[in-house]
């Protein structure tokens, strides 16, 4: 097709040429407005527990977590009725269980719960306004206390997202760890009790969680008039804002429970008649009996609080001869945050896979009894500064007495395991772009004047190749 | 028009015409906005990976539209039939009818048409015939194409123009549905502004006499024909739709189904301009280039007789190019003598010629020179030349001193002692004659020929178009008579110019050696040496002032 118009520029080529700016504008003008979009952070540093509770309840289903964080480390508990798959007390008795191993293996429901709090709290510490580098996820078994810990670096989660690592290298970057919570087992009457004001009678409250002697000695107690009250109240609701436990004598241990009770009252009733207004803390110690937790039974109830003549509310110290409340911080929590710090997290994953890996090389296997390098970090203090040291415990099958000292640089099996230790070392903290140390000790456990002091340049060299275990072990180094 | 009503069918036309595009934007539009408010309903860590990863989709969608439209146009063949054509408004257009010089008589026939098309609603009214078509004829470079924009300017509608050649495709349809494409785009435009101007320029690539065979129709007369329906569906469509035709083909080539009334039933001649146009025409461009005001444009229209406004335009800006390769500040009369040279010579080759050869190429020049200042009743020699250029090694280049629509007997007859001088001009000198004569022959030949014929100008009374005869029915013995008077005409020039050149022999010797010392002649030398030897320019020429005509024949040929 010719040319069309003619002479000098007209109106239209004008608008032709306008044309594709106006498209211009709007493409930039779209992208300016997704960009702005993209500024804002969905998940505020003062919403986000409570947000992520929301999530794991309304998507999940998942109901009674709690977070808590703590620095730059959010925690979250998850209370499981089933963690493992196994019945602990019947698979022993039947001598169902060849090994621990086995006995330990979390159950199918408890594994697709974690998956999903994992998943949540990864979405709302991926969305937030605060900065987050850790989690820990504790899948908390209610029957046995036992609970499954979950470390993470989040970080990671948005590399393996990217196909930055593959998702087999991030299993073994997600700390692993098997504990104990005996509050977890202790609270378990308590937590229930509060579960079930408001949807059993009070009698039977009674009957199921109280001895005949702690029946009697709640009739005094403001507890009492909790379980009368809450049957002119609707949507009756306890929080556990803090639940700590203290192992006491001949089978009795005391549980602190710090609640908040929220109600309306039932239409009819003014919310003045009630002793506690909605939103009230309440706090209690109940001493608790029983040599298991389906025989446990509150024997005694110590509140915190009284109502005084003028319907006020009074907090109350407690008893002297208990001497609870300054000791009340020592107690085990049911759910305490560390703030994780990346030198621990790495020193502790070190060791797992240091551990790992020298358990499954044929070379350590037919020359070594037992090989356990353990990774600390040691922070910075007034005499030193950050560092890094390895705990060589080798025992060479050749030695029943650990490896001596003359061997520690020159044995050639020892500075093979050395090898294996300080490349995958140099290689993780390479991978995390870690340089927060100066320098790392390595120790020879059975005999530690032997270590050597490296420094982050001999990594350095080693890792490019320059230089090899032996002639980084063996030169004259400062020993101690 | 009510104003509202006007606006309401201009808004209802660009829909129409853009739905599409509008219907494209709208759906844009509102993805765009659930795009954003999707986004927004993200986690801000999501919308980040969105938002990272978008300029490479964007790439990624981009090369897959390229690579779709390129398989589609590639190798699906699809959007032939598109017509990417664009109105632009008469006021845009932008040539006013001050603009067009040269062709006042078309411009007359021109002006009324626009105001045919202005008044059409008034001529709707009363009942009288829409104007459908009007076919403008005429030699290139007449300002066709620029009356046609000033139409449409004055005018003031939308205006569409084609090439006819864009109609043909070798795909069979496409050319008609290219012409349904066009129609239905200017009846939307006459729709929203009361009119449309479509202008065909070339309308002979679509517009010949169409074909008929057992092979089926070509794509040409397929063409043609939706050309020929969409004009006759213009009536019931009460559209006021003008198609302006363009060609410089004579109007017999046409097929007459265009030209009958209801189509192309308005022709404008657009023909070359006289010489008071010429001098327009020169002076128009001679402004837009700096140049000697001792220039006379009236004394340049004298002499580019029988050049068009194109040829004009081509000479003036020729000259300023010659006068910037020569170093001057301004365009003079030597630089436009110049160009017109070049124009009508052609550009000198550098052959290296025998001086035999050279020789010769001089007598044979010097021959036709004579010849023509001391025969035509009508021309003039402009320049002489040994310089070899295009096809030939020498020139004489004879121009008439104003345009002239019929050949008279005497001019004729010149014309073949002209052609024949060089020939006698060689066997004069030398004796022999060289191949150079051929072209003179040819022509002298056809001139005898056509005199005889064709055009009654025989001696022995045969009058009439003996070509018309056909063979079958032409007697042997007429035959050879007619070719015995041609034959005679020919002996009687060649004995004419015998005489002459034997009898100015002097002159033919002194311009021979002028030729070969000078290689070239302009006119003003050529005058002064036949002045020498007391032959003054034999036209009897009496211009006038307005230069408008010029009557006279030299005596010599009134010895014919």
């Amino acid at each position: 097709m010719g040319a069309f118009v003619f002479g000098k520029e007209s109106k239209e080529s004008m608008k032709r040429t306008a044309l594709p700016k106006i498209i211009l504008s709007g493409i930039i003008g779209c992208a300016v407005l997704a960009g702005l979009s993209a500024c804002s952070k969905t998940y505020r540093e003062d919403t986000m527990a409570g947000e992520l509770a929301k999530i794991c309840r309304d998507e999940y289903g998942v109901d009674h977590i709690q977070v808590k964080i703590a620095g730059k480390t959010i925690g979250v508990l998850l209370p499981l009725d089933n963690l493992f798959s196994a019945n602990f007390q019947e698979a022993l008795a039947n001598r169902q269980i060849q090994n621990l191993e086995s006995l330990l293996q979390p159950s199918q429901e408890a594994l697709d719960k974690v998956e999903d709090v994992l998943f949540s709290t990864s979405r709302v510490v991926l969305s937030a306004d605060k900065d987050i580098d850790f989690y820990v996820l504790q899948a908390a078994d209610r029957k046995t206390g036992l609970q499954l810990v979950l470390t993470g670096y989040v970080q990671d989660i948005k590399r393996v997202r990217l196909w930055d690592i593959p998702r087999s290298e991030y299993r073994k970057r997600v700390l692993h760890d098997l504990k104990l919570n005996r509050t977890m087992i202790w609270s378990s009457i308590v937590q229930s009790l509060f579960e079930e004001i408001g949807h059993k009678p009070a009698h039977d409250l009674l009957s199921e969680h109280f001895s005949e002697e702690g029946i009697q000695a709640l009739e005094t107690s403001p507890l009492y008039q909790i379980f009368l009250d809450a049957a002119r109240k609707n949507n009756l609701h306890y929080d556990l804002i803090d639940i700590r436990s203290e192992a006491s004598a001949n089978n009795e241990f005391l549980v602190y429970v710090k609640v908040k009770e929220t109600y309306e009252p039932k239409p009819g009733f003014l919310a003045s008649s009630f002793a506690y207004q909605s939103g009230t803390e309440l706090e209690f110690i109940f001493v608790v009996h029983g040599p298991a937790p389906n025989q446990y039974e509150l024997i005694r109830v110590i509140p915190f609080f009284y109502i005084d003549d003028h319907d006020n509310f009074k907090r109350i110290q407690m008893p002297a001869n208990l001497q609870l409340e300054e000791n009340l911080s020592e107690w085990q929590s049911l759910f305490d945050v560390e703030d994780v710090q990346l030198g621990d997290f790495l020193a502790r994953q070190l060791s797992r896979r240091f551990d790992a890996l020298l358990t499954t090389d044929e070379r350590v296997f037919n020359t070594f009894n037992a090989t356990r390098v353990l990774a600390t970090y040691h922070r910075t203090t007034d005499r030193n500064p950050a560092h890094f040291s390895l705990d060589f415990d080798l025992e060479p099958k050749h030695s029943d007495a650990g490896l001596v000292a003359s061997d520690w640089v020159s044995e050639e099996d020892s500075l093979y395991v050395m090898n294996l230790v300080l490349r995958e070392f140099v290689t993780l903290l390479r991978s995390y772009s870690f340089t927060d140390f100066s320098h790392f000790e390595l120790i020879n456990v059975t005999s530690p004047a032997a270590g050597a002091i490296l420094t982050k340049s001999d990594l350095e060299l080693f890792r490019q190749g320059k230089i090899d275990i032996g002639h980084l072990l063996n030169p004259v180094r400062p020993t101690f | 028009m009510d104003p509202t009503k006007k606006t309401y069918r201009r808004i209802k036309m660009h829909f129409l015409n853009h739905r599409t595009k509008i219907l494209i934007a709208l759906a844009a539009i509102i993805l765009i906005i659930l795009a954003i408010w999707g986004m927004m309903s993200l986690e801000s860590y999501y919308r980040n990976i969105t938002l990272a990863t978008m300029p490479l989709q964007m790439v990624m969608v981009a090369l897959n539209a390229m690579i779709f439209v390129y398989m589609y146009m590639v190798v699906l063949r699809g959007g032939f039939a598109k017509l990417d054509k664009k109105s632009i408004k008469g006021s845009e257009v932008n040539v006013r009818f001050s603009d067009v010089i040269g062709i006042d008589e078309a411009k007359q026939e021109a002006w009324e048409v626009v105001q045919l098309i202005t008044d059409h609603a008034r001529l709707k009214r009363i009942g009288g015939k829409i104007l459908r078509g009007i076919l403008m004829i005429g030699p290139p470079g007449c300002g066709k194409t620029y009356l046609a924009k000033a139409i449409a300017t004055e005018a003031g509608l939308p205006f569409i123009s084609m090439s006819a050649s864009e109609f043909v495709e070798i795909f069979v349809g496409v050319g008609a549905s290219r012409v349904r494409a066009l129609f239905k785009k200017a009846n939307s435009l006459a729709y929203g502004f009361g009119g449309c101007i479509i202008f065909i320029d070339e309308l002979d690539a679509m517009g010949k006499n169409r074909t008929f065979n057992q092979f089926g129709n070509s794509e040409t007369n397929s063409t043609q024909n939706q050309l020929l329906v969409e004009m006759d569906g213009l009536g019931s469509r009460e559209e006021n739709v003008i198609i302006i035709g363009a060609t410089n083909s004579p109007e017999e080539t046409l097929d007459p189904a265009l030209l009958r009334p209801g189509r192309f039933d308005r022709k404008v001649y657009v023909g070359k301009p006289g010489l008071e146009e010429r001098e327009k025409v020169f002076q128009y461009y001679l402004k837009k280039v700096k140049h000697d005001p001792a220039i006379d444009a009236r004394k340049l229209a004298r002499k580019a007789v029988e050049k068009s406004p194109a040829d004009i335009e081509s000479i003036v800006k020729e000259a300023a190019l010659i006068a910037t390769r020569n170093g001057k500040d301004v365009v003079t009369y030597k630089e436009i003598s110049d160009a017109i040279e070049r124009i009508e010579l052609g550009v000198k080759h550098k052959i290296k010629m025998t001086p035999r050869e050279r020789e010769m190429t001089a007598y044979h020049e010097a021959g036709h020179l004579l010849a023509t200042y001391l025969l035509h009743p009508r021309k003039d020699v402009f320049k002489a030349s040994i310089i070899p250029r295009k096809s030939s090694l020498g020139v004489v280049h004879p121009t008439s001193r104003e345009e002239w629509f019929t050949e008279d007997r005497e001019s004729l007859l010149a014309d073949i002692k002209i052609a024949l001088a060089g020939y006698v001009g060689e066997k004069i000198k030398f004796g022999t004659t060289s191949s150079g004569v051929s072209a003179d022959f040819q022509m002298a030949m056809r001139s005898a020929h056509s005199m005889v014929w064709r055009i009654g100008m025989g001696s022995n009374g045969f009058v009439g178009d003996f070509t018309s005869i056909p063979d079958e029915q032409m007697s042997e013995s007429l035959r050879e008579k007619l070719n015995n008077e041609t034959t005679k005409i020919i002996e009687k020039c060649l004995h004419d110019v015998e005489d002459l050149l034997t009898k100015e022999k002097q002159i033919h010797e002194r311009f021979a050696h002028e030729l070969l010392t000078k290689e070239e002649l302009e006119y003003d030398e050529i005058e002064a040496i036949f002045n020498e030897y007391g032959k003054p320019n034999p036209r009897i020429f009496t211009v006038e002032d307005t230069g408008a005509k010029a009557e006279g024949t030299s005596s010599d040929v009134q010895s014919e």
